[in-house]
């Protein structure tokens, strides 16, 4: 039997209209959520299948202390550094250790904002998700009040989805708990390192995140 | 082959550009120039209620009661001429300013379907400097501007003995009794005069009548008397009624950048700093110098850069004046290398990075660097490089470094807590920092570090690297007796 494929003409006006508002189909959502942003960290690629989601924001959780939170954040550093892009860092409570990354090289790919609130830190995650200069967008939350991030509004974590969706970077936020409503992908860090920790190998050290995926993900599919 | 570009009614359109919004109804141009003041220029509403040029603005009001009168600003006017002669010299160099508002372009030698091309686009750029304009295309510099006056915005005269049937004779420049006597021959148009033979036109009309015969077949075209142009990278208006708000002053600033990029375009050059001059009511003067990250003659970047700097800005009195400056430097092409890390859009980046620096204060933002000093958390911030070194030895580097780099990362309290410490055998053994507060499972230390003791502000400290029993690695000190939580591990 000959199939003939025809389009309707309502069915190219849809499309026109479509096009228009910016609005994308659910292959076309498919097709770029299935860019990744490698992190190194072999855990969490092979879990996430091949690195951050790319055009998403991703939460990862370090609920308690020495779990691996500001490892995470110089591997994500060192990996801009290797994909030769900018990241921008916005450090709620400036607790952000320049001289503790692996290679002072690494500094010259980013560029951190040290706030003081976290309602300045969402006006300054608000401008840098729409500069098209940074690969990576990292949003440190760790330290913030948990009333205050639990008090903003939902509407304003999807505006700011939209936004990362839109230009087409990578954002990460890192909470202490799970407080981001409009995460396409969440991970908690589950290790405890230790004192001896200190005087082992930083890239041994990476490999040893406990990471779990509590939101999107091909392991979180795997487990459903 | 030669190209007009007119731009007609042009005392009313320079006047229309200095308004936001572009006024309607009935609208007379007053020209107050000479001895008495009389409309120079009407629009089509105006003509269509009796308005004619020439009256008086009483005889005009009388004609037209909700005619709108505005005085003629020969500023804006020459701003106009020159942005038209700029632009004109986009299409050729060979440029003459025949009149105010129209130009002659010699074209020879260019390729007609460039020509064409470039002439839509020409109108393109007039309409977006919020003027419109019309350009005629021919064999003859006359030919061309009467062609322009029927361009729609675009005439080019490819058949001419069609064209001259719809060219009156009027508006061939004849004395009026040449005119009446052709008239009186039965000749109205232009082509009815070509079709003549050229001897008889000369026995009958001598010199004046074969001068228009050539004219008309395009026999002798004169020749243009060029205009040069030199670049002027400042613009500046006095206002008539103060300025209160930055809307509207970004209004003008906008406009003048328009016609400052143009110039740059022409000059092959790109602003670097952008001076902006601003006359207050108490006849001072305030004065901001911006920086261009990328030099640009970009209309739209530099326009940008100029609303992000003015932001918030705020003057001790109401404006009447602004000038805009530019300093301007050799526009340089650039070709990226392979494998240096360059951003997309540096400007933008500038931009953000203002905005950033207006909200967190100075010195809250920017890459950071390490200082030579054994200080802990001794670093600067600096600008962050727009494009850096290679690629490929910075990655062999960092590979090699961080393969010897030891230890967890440290989150830092800025500046840190202070602590209380229950310390048995010289030994800390418990904490307490409110958030933080627990027995201490195992204890690395002392580290007695000090340095800058050449300074008249030495330090010292006694560091200490802690587990607590409940979870938790933290770097904790003592200095002067006191301790402090400097950070957590991990």
């Amino acid at each position: 039997m000959n199939l003939e494929h025809t389009t309707s003409p309502k069915t190219v006006e849809w499309q026109t209209l479509c096009n228009r508002l910016g609005v994308r189909s659910a292959a076309e959502v498919t097709h770029i959520e299935g860019a990744t942003y490698p992190t190194h960290i072999a855990e969490i690629d092979d879990l996430l299948g091949g690195g951050l989601p790319c055009h998403a924001l991703t939460e990862i959780v370090s609920a308690q202390p020495s779990s691996g939170g500001s490892l995470l954040l110089n591997c994500l550093l060192e990996s801009t550094q290797k994909r030769a892009g900018y990241v921008a860092l916005v450090d709620t409570h400036d607790h952000f250790a320049p001289d503790m990354v692996s290679n002072e090289r690494i500094l010259q790919h980013l560029y951190w904002v040290r706030c003081s609130s976290t309602e300045q830190t969402l006006r300054i995650g608000d401008i840098l998700s729409s500069d098209r200069n940074f690969a990576l967008l990292i949003i440190d939350l760790r330290q913030a009040d948990i009333r205050t991030l639990a008090g903003i509004p939902a509407n304003r974590w999807y505006r700011f989805q939209r936004a990362i969706r839109q230009h087409g970077g990578t954002s990460v936020a890192l909470t202490a708990q799970p407080i981001i409503p409009a995460a396409a992908t969440r991970l908690e860090l589950r290790h405890r390192f230790h004192l001896a920790d200190l005087m082992r190998e930083t890239n041994q050290l990476a490999t040893e995140l406990a990471v779990y995926p509590l939101r999107g993900g091909q392991a979180l599919r795997r487990l459903a | 082959m030669y190209a007009v570009i007119e731009i007609p009614v042009m005392a009313l359109q320079a006047i229309y550009r200095l308004k936001r919004k572009r006024p309607s109804g009935p609208i007379a141009i007053l020209d107050e120039t000479g001895q008495r003041s009389i409309v120079c220029e009407v629009n089509h509403v105006a003509r269509g209620e009796q308005v004619e040029v020439g009256m008086c603005p009483a005889q005009a009001l009388a004609r037209c009661g909700t005619l709108q009168v505005l005085p003629r600003s020969l500023e804006a006017e020459s701003t106009v001429a020159r942005l038209l002669l700029l632009l004109a010299q986009t299409l050729s160099p060979r440029v003459e300013q025949t009149a105010f508002g129209i130009v002659t372009v010699d074209l020879r030698g260019i390729r007609m379907h460039t020509v064409e091309a470039s002439a839509d686009a020409l109108v393109d750029r007039l309409k977006e400097l919020r003027l419109h304009a019309r350009i005629g295309i021919s064999d003859t510099p006359e030919h061309a501007r009467w062609s322009a006056l029927f361009a729609k915005p675009v005439l080019y005269v490819q058949r001419l003995d069609n064209f001259l049937k719809r060219v009156p004779l009027a508006v061939a420049g004849a004395s009026e009794d040449l005119l009446d006597i052709l008239k009186g021959w039965g000749i109205h148009d232009m082509a009815a005069l070509h079709d003549l033979p050229r001897e008889e036109i000369g026995n009958r009309l001598g010199q004046r009548g074969l001068a228009l015969w050539d004219t008309v077949a395009g026999r002798q075209p004169r020749l243009l008397q060029l205009t040069e142009t030199k670049p002027q990278f400042r613009r500046s208006l006095e206002f008539e009624h103060r300025v209160e708000s930055l809307e509207a002053l970004l209004f003008i600033l906008k406009r003048f950048v328009d016609e400052l990029a143009l110039e740059l375009e022409l000059a092959q050059s790109a602003a670097y700093i952008l001076k902006v001059r601003l006359k207050l009511e108490d006849k001072s003067y305030e004065t901001k110098l911006i920086e261009v990250p990328e030099p640009s003659s970009r209309a739209r970047t530099l326009f940008r850069i100029l609303e992000t700097a003015l932001d918030g800005l705020q003057t001790k009195d109401s404006i009447i004046g602004v000038q805009l400056h530019l300093e301007a430097t050799e526009a340089h092409g650039k070709q990226g290398d392979l494998f240096s890390v360059a951003m997309e859009d540096p400007v933008a980046f500038a931009e953000t990075a203002d905005r950033i620096a207006t909200i967190v204060g100075p010195g809250r933002s920017g890459s950071p660097r390490m200082r030579d000093t054994w200080r802990p958390d001794a670093f600067r911030l600096q600008t962050l490089d727009s494009e850096l070194e290679a690629r490929g030895e910075s990655v062999e580097n960092a590979s090699d470094t961080a393969d010897s780099y030891r230890g967890l990362p440290l989150s830092r309290f800025r500046p840190p807590r202070t602590i209380k410490v229950c310390v048995e055998r010289s030994k800390p053994v418990r904490i307490d920092s409110g958030e933080y507060a627990g027995a201490i499972r195992a204890a690395a230390g002392p580290w007695a570090l000090s340095g800058e003791w050449w300074e008249p502000a030495p330090w010292t400290r006694e560091e200490w690297d802690i587990e607590l029993e409940e979870g938790g690695v933290f770097r904790i000190f003592r200095q002067r007796s006191y301790w402090y939580l400097e950070g957590i591990y991990g």
